[in-house]
């Protein structure tokens, strides 16, 4: 393009803005598709049957304008190359209380149970049946392991008691910019990656995935 | 000690003094009634945004990353990906001790009909 390599390399390491530079950035910008904004990206709203309307975040296209905004947004960051974007929780254009209603139909499918707490606030608890913790460490002969079991296993470690296969949660929407809604999900207690499994089973049972 | 499956830490606890487990059967499963229609849900926090996961990792030199704010602790993050995806990736920031940890689980997407109910 008529721009001097070193000279480029050297504004791009040092972070200056210049032609060479701002071009880079909306060459790269193009070639990869980024969204724009490091606070999350626009979703793409599919044409699907009316059911699906939470949405997880999507990268868009970006026009030109976008592309400099982006480029804006890399100065401010620092960015050099590609970068995934997480998001925060689901989004959603339906009403509050419709995605609640679905939300809470999806949770209640997985054997979720939950409380209110507050304005579209509750708080989740769900017993994951774990294939042979319950074994050697409650006798309960009563009860089917092959199933949900109705009882948390329990262990007493120095006094405190703590239930291995119980994760905790909250659940909290939110109203976020563009007529948009997001909800949150929040760990309280319970295994790491029981909780990460839920969350995927519960965008599977929400038909967002 | 040694409990495989995760003491949490990210509550501070004193000996003698826990707070008791609230009922299992206070988790009701109650649906929002016509009562809760009055407010809209509050707007989210922006700094709930800036998770650790999105912070460029090419950017620090030292090697280290920053600290997560607290805010941000056990709050779920998802992973934008192009639609149709194929895996998904979940991810949050907790606590041990003094330590911070950041969990991803990548998941494979189960295939669906082309026709939905």
């Amino acid at each position: 393009m008529g721009f001097d390599r070193n000279h480029l390399i050297e504004s791009l390491r040092n972070r200056i803005q210049n032609e060479g530079t701002v071009a880079y950035y909306l060459l790269l910008d193009n070639l990869f598709r980024v969204s724009s904004g490091h606070l999350g990206a626009e979703f793409q709203e599919t044409v699907e049957s009316g059911f699906n309307r939470i949405r997880l975040n999507e990268p868009t296209v970006p026009a030109v304008g976008h592309c400099l905004s982006g480029y804006a947004d890399y100065q401010a960051m620092g960015l050099r190359g590609l970068e995934r974007k997480w998001a925060l929780g689901l989004q959603s254009r339906a009403h509050p209380r419709e995605i609640m209603t679905e939300v809470l139909k999806a949770l209640q499918e997985l054997n979720v149970c939950w409380k209110k707490i507050g304005h579209y606030n509750m708080k989740c608890r769900w017993l994951a049946n774990i294939p042979g913790l319950n074994e050697g460490m409650v006798n309960n002969s009563v009860l089917n392991n092959h199933y949900f079991g109705d009882e948390s296993t329990i262990i007493e470690n120095d006094g405190i008691t703590k239930a291995l296969n119980v994760v905790k949660f909250e659940v909290q929407l939110y109203k976020t910019r563009g007529e948009k809604y997001l909800l949150d999900l929040q760990r309280v207690q319970g295994p790491q990656f029981l909780f990460l499994d839920l969350c995927a089973a519960f965008l599977v049972q929400l038909r967002v995935l | 000690m040694n409990n495989q499956y995760g003491e949490d830490h990210d509550e501070a606890t004193v000996i003698g003094i826990e707070v008791p487990r609230s009922p299992d059967s206070s988790y009701n499963n109650p649906y929002p009634g016509s009562e809760d229609d009055t407010r809209d849900p509050l707007v989210v926090p922006p700094h709930l945004h800036r998770s650790l996961l999105s912070y460029p990792s090419s950017l620090n030199a030292s090697g280290s990353n920053p600290l997560p704010e607290n805010v941000i602790l056990n709050h779920l993050y998802i992973e934008n990906r192009e639609a149709p995806r194929s895996v998904v990736a979940l991810g949050f920031t907790h606590r041990f001790r003094s330590k911070y940890v950041t969990v991803v689980l990548y998941k494979p997407v189960p295939r669906r009909g082309s026709t939905s109910t």
